[in-house]
């Protein structure tokens, strides 16, 4: 028997899923809620497609997945990346690296890594715990960041895609990975792995 | 710290972490793995880097589930509503 779709029971199934998504990638309470609204409407007006090749959940996450990146290539989220990299190059070094004296180019002292707690890591009850650092870290980082940063660190895409479907060119790309990284291992390290 | 070029690879984490980001999804050339083990032996902070960035990319692999199970923001209730709505319109 094939998969049949269920569009009654979508909101109380996926209304918060697929909306906590669309926070985590778009960081806005009303975008998000149009988001969610424009996956059900259109896979709706689309259910003829549905092949139940998939799941009905899997089918409705790339549709909500598409609108997300219809919605950074429109705004601002992946336009003047060349500007907004050197613009903002100047405070990201400062914020970890030395820029004067004997130790120029080094971590400054406040932001080197330093060792980590591993218990707090590897207990499981924390999970929950982590995950809101987690969502904590995300929220924090420039916005700029975060599509790139999901697309490689949580959904694991390649490089390559990536840089097409969120239109980089190589060397911004690796900019923002470098960026998204060190910032996110210094949220962790403050709010998490810090914490005795 | 005689050697310009020694004191430009030991003196620029920036550098250093660029390369270690980089090569955990591509091979270096052999230029940058020179430069990024020589950064290293002289570097303890970027040691940690390395491994802290590890465990990073391990826990945020398949973390989307993690994120989301159980979800954690609560589509409102007017909104569920006017959703609704709209899907019994097009019914």
């Amino acid at each position: 028997m094939s998969v049949s779709l269920q569009p009654s029971a979508w909101i109380s199934l996926y209304g918060d899923y697929f909306y906590s998504m669309a926070m985590i990638k778009t960081g806005n309470k009303e975008l998000a809620e149009d988001l969610v609204q424009d996956t059900f409407l259109s896979a709706y007006k689309a259910k003829e497609s549905f092949k139940g090749n998939s799941s009905e959940k899997t089918w409705l996450t790339a549709i909500l997945k598409n609108k997300i990146v219809d919605y950074y290539r429109k705004k601002d989220v992946l336009r003047n990346t060349d500007q907004y990299l050197s613009e903002s190059e100047q405070s990201f070094d400062s914020s970890f690296f030395t820029t004067e004296g004997n130790h120029a180019g080094h971590w400054t002292t406040a932001a080197a890594p330093k060792d980590w707690h591993m218990e707090n890591a590897d207990n499981q009850l924390n999970k929950s715990e982590f995950n809101k650092i987690l969502q904590y870290c995300i929220q924090k980082m420039p916005p700029k960041l975060v599509p790139v940063f999901l697309a490689r660190f949580v959904e694991e895409e390649k490089a390559e895609t990536i840089c097409k479907e969120l239109q980089l060119t190589s060397s911004n790309y690796w900019v923002i990975i470098h960026r998204a990284k060190v910032l996110m291992r210094s949220c962790l390290e403050k709010n998490w792995f810090d914490i005795k | 710290m005689a050697f310009p070029l020694f004191k430009k690879i030991v003196y620029n984490c920036k550098r250093a972490t660029l390369l270690i980001v980089k090569k955990e999804e591509q091979q270096l050339t052999t230029i940058e793995k020179v430069q990024l083990s020589i950064h290293l032996h002289f570097c303890n902070p970027c040691k940690r880097f390395v491994k802290q960035s590890e465990l990073i990319d391990h826990t945020l692999k398949h973390s989307e589930e993690i994120l989301l199970d159980p979800p954690v923001y609560s589509l409102p209730e007017e909104t569920r509503i006017k959703i609704q709505q709209e899907l019994t319109k097009i019914n």
